[in-house]
């Protein structure tokens, strides 16, 4: 079991920002702490289920699919990372999945004690609505990416959006601290997995990136950001 | 539309649901009427906004533009909507577009009184969080329908989406109310105007669509919905 204190999560989290400390230690005292392994769900898309969750280890993708079987993953999220505040206002069922694409820890809330402090702290709400803002406008901006830039263009968005996240500095490279597949980049891109892996063949031969054991490193960036293009 | 019906839409506003009559007096007091002509533009994209705004009679346009020009339109949004709340976060630009698409009457309040009154009102919040939660579920939809979906059930979707607000019902059938046009079409599912013309021509030989004096009808919804599948 993983030793972290609930208290220090929801502390630091930007929902729970200007509210009084019992309020969160009372929050606290309602978190449980979930193990979830490889490939397992927190929540399907319908599921109606209404608890929120925020990430401790591990790596949890949210994703929407069609009813082909094709995923599209919207976003990645680790350590800190809060989700599921859906569930509190809305009992429709949920509109992604979130998986554990490796073996996870979550901090759970149960909504009864979300809903219970924004009755006593509406403020909550603002916090709530501020991140809910800042996600609407990602989600806009993801959209008009897939909608308007040719795959090629999508692939090296999000590999830039990995390296500013999770970039290592290297003597001659930026490292993507993360293990990533290009079936994984097909799923963030929503390309096929042959185009993908087309796509990094010619980047490595031109020495944009590179394979270092299993995770990617950027040789050129500036080259890289030159491949963001509607052409 | 006179200044003594302002506080009328303002009390029945989702955002200011459960609000004191003084809060809702303030709010009407700095409120003011816009007019706006066909095209004209709200907010741009790349742009802050400082106001909130009310669909009071017209419809508004809310669309996506590529840096070459192409736009992708939303939503649309109609009387007694509101929208504007992001400005009411911050000062980043907009993402989204914003244009009138009939010549429309728009409530404007300043974003400073709004702010003032969720400062002492913090229960608005509550109720924005509510709306933005529905606008953003909406919008996880519109993704998987505009990614999943090959052009001709875009198009058959955004039709039935229109019908559920517009259609009228006929002895012949769902007859829309607003004019919308192919080129309209082609814009609100992100298909060329072309291939979004054959698709209506097809329609119009199966006799799934046909025109009444420039509006759309719909005999058969059911056989539209049909239309909606995965695969071309």
């Amino acid at each position: 079991m993983i030793n972290i204190s609930p208290l220090d999560l929801i502390s630091d989290s930007a929902w729970f920002i200007g509210l009084p400390d019992n309020a969160l230690q009372q929050l606290a005292s309602s978190a449980s702490i979930r193990p979830y392994a490889r490939g397992s769900f927190l929540f399907t898309e319908g599921e109606l289920d209404t608890d929120v969750y925020c990430v401790i280890t591990g790596r949890i993708r949210v994703a929407i699919s069609s009813s082909g079987g094709h995923d599209f993953a919207i976003t990645d999220m680790t350590h800190g990372s809060w989700l599921g505040e859906q569930g509190l206002v809305s009992d429709t069922g949920r509109v992604a999945s979130a998986e554990a694409l490796v073996k996870s820890d979550v901090l759970v809330l149960p909504k009864s004690a979300m809903v219970a402090l924004g009755e006593q702290h509406p403020l909550l709400y603002r916090n709530l609505l501020r991140d809910h803002v800042q996600r609407t406008r990602e989600l806009y901006t993801l959209l008009g990416g897939v909608l308007f830039y040719p795959l090629r263009a999508r692939v090296a968005g999000r590999l830039l959006q990995m390296l500013n996240e999770y970039g290592i500095k290297q003597e001659d490279a930026l490292l993507v601290d993360l293990k990533l597949t290009q079936n994984d980049f097909a799923r963030l891109a929503l390309g096929s997995r042959q185009r993908v892996n087309k796509i990094f063949r010619d980047w490595s031969e031109r020495g944009i990136v590179e394979t270092r054991g299993d995770r990617l490193a950027v040789l050129n960036v500036a080259l890289l950001e030159a491949e963001v293009s509607l052409e | 539309m006179t200044d003594s019906d302002l506080p009328a839409i303002v009390s029945r506003s989702p955002w200011f649901k459960g609000l004191p009559s003084q809060a809702l007096q303030a709010l009407s007091d700095a409120a003011v009427q816009r007019s706006l002509a066909i095209g004209e533009c709200i907010y741009r994209q790349g742009f802050p906004t400082t106001e909130i705004f009310c669909v009071i009679s017209g419809r508004v346009r809310v669309s996506l533009h590529s840096p070459n020009g192409h736009e992708f339109a939303l939503v649309e949004r109609e009387p007694e909507t509101w929208f504007g709340e992001p400005g009411l976060i911050g000062d980043e630009g907009r993402v989204l577009e914003a244009s009138a698409i009939d010549p429309t009457q728009l409530l404007v309040i300043p974003r400073e009184i709004v702010l003032e009154i969720g400062e002492q009102h913090p229960l608005m919040y509550k109720n924005l969080f509510h709306y933005n939660q529905q606008t953003l579920r909406s919008m996880h939809q519109l993704v998987g329908g505009i990614l999943f979906y090959p052009l001709k059930a875009r198009v058959a979707g955004r039709l039935l989406y229109l019908l559920d607000d517009h259609g009228q019902q006929t002895e012949d059938g769902l007859l829309m109310d607003i004019k919308v046009s192919q080129n309209d079409f082609a814009r609100l599912a992100l298909g060329s105007r072309q291939r979004v013309n054959k698709i209506f021509r097809d329609w119009n030989v199966r006799g799934l669509v046909e025109t009444r004096h420039d509006y759309l009808l719909v005999p058969d919804r059911a056989l539209l919905e049909e239309e909606i599948s995965l695969f071309e």
